[in-house]
């Protein structure tokens, strides 16, 4: 019988059983322990979790071989891998995916605080081998990933506006893939954080709302640029549920006026998220989560990685942020009234009729945009104009801004503001003010300074 | 999922040992009650080691230990040929027996194992300490094709193997696991 490649056998790497490792020294003294997880690489390499400097470490270090058994859970087969070590890796992404598996691990089996990942040991698989099983018919697969990423591929292909690719991603993944839960965040490198442009499935869309770059799976998922995936939620990597531990040690009972609560579930078992390539850099996470645990396996996490890549690709088209008619018309009913909007230039907060809508970089566009309209009536500017803007500080890259835009013109529609953004051809916008601005720039120092 | 409240530490099975009183078995390596844990019904894994010195893994069913420390383990042959092989050419012998529920984790080696042929009560200990350990295992969440599965077992499968342990050591998970358990 031919032996299995290493990618048709990954259900044995999810650390759902423990799995056996056996070790010799020079001597032929043997060692056998249980492992909390053996990781797949590629098609011809695993890596061990190196937790405590053992026996079975010694061994590995002086002879370089090792045997372990792994098992199916589902198919309850056997496999038996003898292993070559190669080299031991302590930071990097390899060591942060295993890192937040093992702490997922961890957690479920009531270990936590115990297991510690010290390093991965990378080795070559040498030779696999069946040596008992299967005992069970497999579940059927619940869906086809391949031909989810075909269909989803397709739609990915038709966005016209950045705004709707992002739409539809959240859709493809409801459709094709049943995800219920889901966000895209964008990379704000200057800021070190990531801000929530789409999401789907939450109570509240949470968009504007922010991760630190290097927190949680998404954040990690973002410093690292390779996809993180937990099947069983731990304390290390639940961001809301750090976030809300934050607010009650610190006697908060709400979120700070300018803060947008992260959306998140509040109980979720498994995630994932999935840096966005754009031109070989990472632009943004795509993340899924569910209240299942182990939902995302290996092939969930190619398939979405598939999708985040295409994802990437198209918004390297160059997309405009806003599509036409987006920016739905204020009803005439509101063009008489004043609209209030304040400006804090400490961190670029605004606010409208006292009501929070955004800050940062996207504070500053909306800013310069009412500050022009107000002094010239002007209502029509160009992506270019803004992108070159000095005062603004973009970063070089073109999707910053249109990933702003995006941001804004959800939030203003979100807040049901009278104030709209709209498309008024290509790279160019259009902002719709039904009625007079009252402007009002609370400079960093405090300094109230009227516009 | 049912879990022990406070998991089993490598420092109080260690601890346990320096202060056990009682009988021991082995010259002193096991411990009547650690005797008693390796016949609960656990997960046993084996290994040794062949010619060329590489390490060999192996997989248990039960065990059963006789007055002078003993220890016999029956397994399924056609999954371990390799080790049973490696053990029939002299090769030393490491076996495993850990416990799910508290993560209770025991290593036993000796420098030589005789492969036994099976004797008529190994049949009914292998079933009831098989059944414990599915039973355990589904305890502790694992879905019961799994742990049907893994304790699976025909009566014309097994084999056995024979070893007095030398040396004995705490596996379970945590600082000074691996450490040997001495008086």
């Amino acid at each position: 019988m031919t032996a299995p490649s290493l990618d048709v056998i990954r259900n044995c790497f999810e650390g759902m059983v423990p799995a056996v490792l056996a070790t010799c020294d020079a001597d032929g003294v043997p060692n056998v322990s249980l492992v909390s997880q053996v990781h797949y690489v590629d098609c011809r390499r695993v890596a061990l979790s190196y937790q405590f400097f053992n026996k079975t470490r010694r061994n590995i270090l002086d002879t370089g071989v090792a045997a372990v058994s792994v098992m199916d859970p589902e198919s309850v087969t056997d496999y038996r891998l003898d292993l070559a070590y190669e080299e031991t890796r302590s930071d990097g992404p390899l060591f942060e995916i295993m890192k937040a598996k093992l702490a997922g691990i961890a957690s479920h089996t009531g270990m936590d605080g115990v297991f510690q990942l010290r390093g991965a040991d990378i080795f070559s698989v040498v030779s696999v081998e069946v040596s008992s099983g299967p005992f069970a018919v497999p579940p059927g697969a619940p869906r086809n990933l391949l031909s989810a990423v075909r269909r989803s591929w397709g739609t990915l292909g038709e966005a016209r506006e950045l705004g709707a690719l992002f739409d539809q991603a959240l859709l493809c993944l409801r459709r094709d893939f049943s995800i219920g839960h889901a966000m895209i965040l964008m990379c704000d490198d200057a800021a070190g954080r990531l801000y929530t442009v789409a999401s789907m499935g939450y109570a509240r869309s949470g968009i504007g709302s922010e991760i630190a770059i290097g927190h949680g799976v998404i954040g990690v998922a973002a410093r690292e640029s390779v996809p993180i995936r937990v099947g069983h939620m731990t304390s290390d990597y639940n961001y809301g549920a750090a976030l809300r531990d934050q607010a009650r040690d610190y006697g908060l009972g709400t979120a700070e006026a300018n803060e947008i609560p992260y959306p998140g579930l509040p109980a979720p078992e498994s995630q994932i998220a999935i840096p966005i390539m754009v031109a070989g850099r990472t632009a943004g996470v795509l993340f899924a989560e569910s209240t299942e645990p182990m939902r995302f396996r290996y092939d969930d996490e190619d398939a979405l990685a598939l999708l985040a890549a295409r994802l990437g690709d198209r918004m390297s088209t160059g997309l405009d942020a806003v599509g036409a008619g987006n920016g739905a018309r204020p009803d005439t009913g509101a063009a008489a009234r004043t609209i209030h909007v304040r400006h804090y230039g400490a961190d670029n907060s605004l606010f409208i009729d006292h009501d929070y809508l955004i800050k940062g970089v996207a504070g500053a566009i909306f800013w310069k945009l009412v500050v022009e309209y107000d002094r010239t009536g002007r209502a029509e500017f160009t992506n270019r104009e803004l992108r070159l803007d000095p005062a603004l500080r973009l970063p070089e890259f073109s999707e910053n801004l249109e990933a702003r835009l995006v941001l804004l013109q959800r939030r203003l529609g979100e807040r049901d503001c009278p104030i709209r953004i709209e498309k008024a051809g290509r790279g160019r916008l259009r902002l719709c003010v039904p009625g007079a601005l009252n402007l009002e720039d609370v400079a960093a120092d405090g300094a109230i300074l009227t516009a | 999922m049912l879990r022990a409240e406070h998991p089993s530490t490598p420092s109080e099975e260690l601890a346990e040992r320096r202060g056990w009183t009682g009988p021991t078995l082995a010259d002193g390596v096991l411990t009547a009650e650690l005797a008693e844990f390796c016949q609960s019904g656990l997960s046993i894994v084996l290994a040794s080691s062949d010619a060329a010195r590489r390490p060999v893994v192996g997989r248990g069913l039960a065990c059963r230990i006789d007055a002078d420390g003993r220890i016999r383990v029956t397994y399924r042959e056609a999954p371990n040929l390799a080790l049973q092989q490696a053990l029939a050419a002299g090769a030393p012998v490491a076996a495993t027996f850990t416990k799910p529920y508290s993560h209770r984790s025991i290593q036993l080696k000796a420098p030589r194992a005789e492969i036994v042929r099976p004797a008529p009560p190994d049949g009914p200990a292998t079933f009831v300490q098989a059944s414990a350990f599915r039973d355990e295992l589904i305890s502790v969440g694992y879905t019961e094709t799994l742990a049907s599965g893994y304790t699976r077992f025909e009566p014309h499968e097994l084999a056995a193997l024979e070893f007095l342990p030398e040396s004995a050591f705490v596996q379970t998970p945590g600082p000074s696991a691996g450490s040997a358990l001495t008086p």
